[in-house]
């Protein structure tokens, strides 16, 4: 069978044995420690337990004009158009437009706010105690005062929120996506945690919450580490000089790049498998009074990393083809690091993020409010994977008929010369 | 459908760059020759024939089939190319089956053919050797395997005896004439030889043209009255080259025994007809259509 000889072809590949390898350590080091101990309930009297997003117009409304005070006197405006950052900075006429929003919202005038100079962006910074030693400290911004007027309703301001993401360019904090968890945050109390500790201990919800996490991990390699696996593949009938001889075969071009990325797709998925049943074993030994939903775990892992599978090896196997395996490589690079980068460590699940992050076991109350986005996203690369496949199927098959040459990228066409 | 394969006026480009020009060529039951220099575009010819490349007009059939019906045609060819090689780690067994399936053929036809082809190729004891451990002629040898697996009426083999030993060339000249009693059989080379030994019809191309085309006995008829040999003083070789189309030298103390192509008898020592050999017609056909054939590549010792 064509398929099984494809799967071994890859699996006794080194970069297939370093792909597992990775798959393996990254749930070892950074997953399995969840599994040690059942999750407590919270304990009363401590001081603090945690953050959570709630939209508190009060809290809002403050927070976002001084964050855009910030970003305007910074001149740099982050946004995420489609899940991927962007700095943004804006035209002189674009800056007067939103001098006078922030007027609006602050009382500071544009030609007070133009001549500030004692700005200073806030943040987390490196400093050195009294014996010398590194240490982090958070500083406040230093900003103009802020009068933020008592009588401005809440659906006013959210209009000139959409006034101001609309002049930032789209997906900016300000944005009705991202407006709420940057601006307003407020500290859980203990009745929030033990609400939170509850819903994940329901019997449908338990698995979740590890799966999330175990999918949190693995989707990190999952977006990398496959491009080697691929790109070794359809580099393997050029390394060995057996392309002409493949291609002069009888088999549909449609049968052998099918089977090919059918192969990688399900090797690339066993050590992947290999990790979610351990996984999935120790939760239900963590909680053996739990009637664990096995059938929802599943299905969210696969919904999860599935999609990232399946567009890494379909954007390798077509860039490969049409390209340059270096240029595969380099590509998903690129991705990976800057969606990687960009990311923050829960509520980063947008529509087009690669990488999506749930990194802990609760925050159930996030996840329900970005689930929307995380079917979007990953029906959307679904739909993208089969796309590149098929394209890479007319590609391969111009490149059976002498379109791009036998060894050839679409690069090289007009550029080599025959043999003969 | 008669085993017969037919190129009419076939042009092929490679962007401003003629590969193929007016090709017409009727090449039927038994073994083929293509013979021309390095460059001539026979393995363009080639790839075309075996549906790696495409043409920009003309028209080709192979038994039949039209070459557009790519599919069609790869199930009865069989294709050799001139740097055949497979995955260096899977064995001769694997290559062989691997290839098999990729050519439709079911897993019971596979078992029997690919015994029955390493037999015939000699490679019966090389069946669990990995490809990268075979020597240059096992290699050859496994290609001729791959390329018949399948039973095919035609197979297209490019350049097969480059760089193989006497013994090993002799070897699979005889296994591709013995090939060629039931399919058309496409030899392209440059080494005159491989045809001279195996070949009834023959093509001669050069720079993407038809020079030539007929029998061995026809290219040897043409080359009649045309090859001389003579015992020159080795002071006069440089005169004797510039002048003549020197086939074969030879040198002897103070004299050098040349072969040489005249349309006359040349005005030399001990000059005396000789029979014209596939070499000499070869290089007369060259000459006789306006290529360059002074000194180079195309000439050896006899």
């Amino acid at each position: 069978m064509l398929f099984l000889k494809e799967c071994k072809k890859v699996i006794c590949s080194l970069t297939f044995v370093v792909y597992a390898v990775t798959v393996v350590v990254m749930y070892v080091t950074q997953f399995t420690d969840v599994l040690d101990a059942p999750v407590l309930p919270p304990r009363q009297g401590l001081d603090y337990y945690g953050s959570m997003a709630k939209e508190v117009p009060e809290i809002l409304m403050p927070a976002a004009a001084e964050g855009l005070v910030s970003e305007y006197l910074s001149d740099s405006y982050a946004a995420y158009p489609f899940g991927i950052y962007r700095q943004v900075k804006l035209a002189e006429s674009d800056k007067a437009k939103m001098a006078d929003i922030i007027e609006e919202l602050t009382g500071i005038s544009p030609e007070e706010l133009n001549e500030f100079e004692e700005y200073e962006a806030g943040g987390y910074s490196q400093v050195m105690d009294e014996n010398g030693n590194p240490t982090v400290e958070y500083r406040e911004a230093v900003l103009p005062e802020i009068n933020f007027p008592t009588d401005m309703s809440y659906d006013h301001f959210k209009e000139l929120m959409a006034r101001v993401d609309k002049i930032i360019g789209g997906g900016s904090k300000y944005s009705e996506t991202y407006i709420v968890e940057n601006f307003s945050r407020i500290p859980m109390t203990y009745e929030d945690a033990l609400a939170e500790y509850e819903e994940l201990m329901q019997d449908d919800s338990i698995a979740e919450g590890y799966i999330r996490l175990f999918c949190d991990y693995l989707g990190i390699v999952l977006a990398i580490m496959p491009i080697f696996v691929c790109v070794a593949l359809w580099q393997m009938d050029k390394k060995a000089q057996a392309e002409q001889l493949i291609y002069s075969r009888k088999v549909s071009t449609v049968k052998l790049v099918g089977t090919r990325y059918l192969a990688l797709v399900v090797s690339l998925v066993l050590p992947v498998l290999i990790t979610f049943f351990h996984a999935l074993a120790g939760i239900c030994m963590l909680y053996p009074d739990k009637d664990i939903a096995l059938g929802g775990a599943i299905g969210l892992a696969a919904l999860w990393l599935l999609p990232s599978i399946l567009i890494v090896a379909g954007v390798g196997t077509l860039i490969s083809e049409l390209l340059s395996p270096l240029f595969a490589i380099l590509v998903q690079g690129v991705w990976w690091y800057m969606t990687l980068e960009m990311n923050q460590l829960t509520g980063s699940i947008t529509k087009w993020t690669l990488i999506l992050r749930h990194n802990t076991l609760g925050e159930g109350w996030l996840w329900d409010s970005e689930y929307g986005d995380f079917v979007w996203n990953r029906t959307a690369y679904l739909i993208l994977s089969a796309a590149a496949v098929g394209i890479t199927m007319f590609v391969y098959e111009k490149k059976r008929k002498g379109a791009y040459y036998a060894q050839g990228t679409l690069w090289k066409h007009h550029s080599r010369k025959s043999k003969a | 459908m008669k085993n017969e394969i037919q190129i009419k006026a076939v042009n092929k480009f490679y962007g401003r760059k003629q590969a193929l020009k007016d090709i017409n060529l009727t090449i039927e039951q038994g073994m083929f020759g293509l013979l021309g220099r390095n460059g001539a575009s026979k393995t363009t010819l080639m790839k075309t024939l075996a549906t790696l490349h495409g043409k920009q007009s003309g028209e080709i059939t192979v038994c039949g089939i039209p070459i557009e019906n790519s599919r069609e045609i790869r199930a009865i060819t069989g294709y050799l190319p001139q740097d055949f090689s497979m995955y260096p780690s899977m064995t001769v067994y694997e290559s062989l089956d691997y290839l098999g399936m990729l050519s439709g053929m079911g897993k019971a036809d596979r078992k029997e053919q690919i015994q029955s082809f390493l037999k015939k190729v000699n490679l019966s004891a090389q069946k669990g050797s990995r490809v990268k451990s075979l020597s240059g002629g096992m290699k050859r040898r496994l290609g001729i395997a791959q390329a018949l697996l399948h039973n095919p009426r035609v197979l297209i083999v490019d350049e097969p005896t480059a760089g193989l030993d006497p013994e090993e060339r002799i070897r699979f000249r005889n296994l591709l004439c013995e090939v060629a009693e039931e399919r058309i059989v496409i030899l392209s080379t440059h080494i005159v030889g491989d045809i001279e030994a195996t070949c009834e019809n023959i093509a001669i191309m050069n720079e993407g043209e038809i020079l030539w085309k007929g029998t061995v006995s026809e290219l040897l008829q043409n080359a009649e009255e045309k090859v001389f040999s003579a015992e020159v003083p080795r002071t006069m070789l440089s005169r004797v080259k510039e002048n003549y189309i020197v086939t074969g030298m030879l040198q002897q103390g103070e004299k050098a025994a040349v072969r040489l192509l005249a349309e006359q008898a040349p005005d030399l020592p001990g000059v005396a007809g000789q029979t014209p050999n596939c070499e000499d017609a070869y290089m007369y056909c060259l000459y006789q259509n306006g290529c360059d054939v002074s000194g180079g590549e195309e000439s050896c010792c006899f």
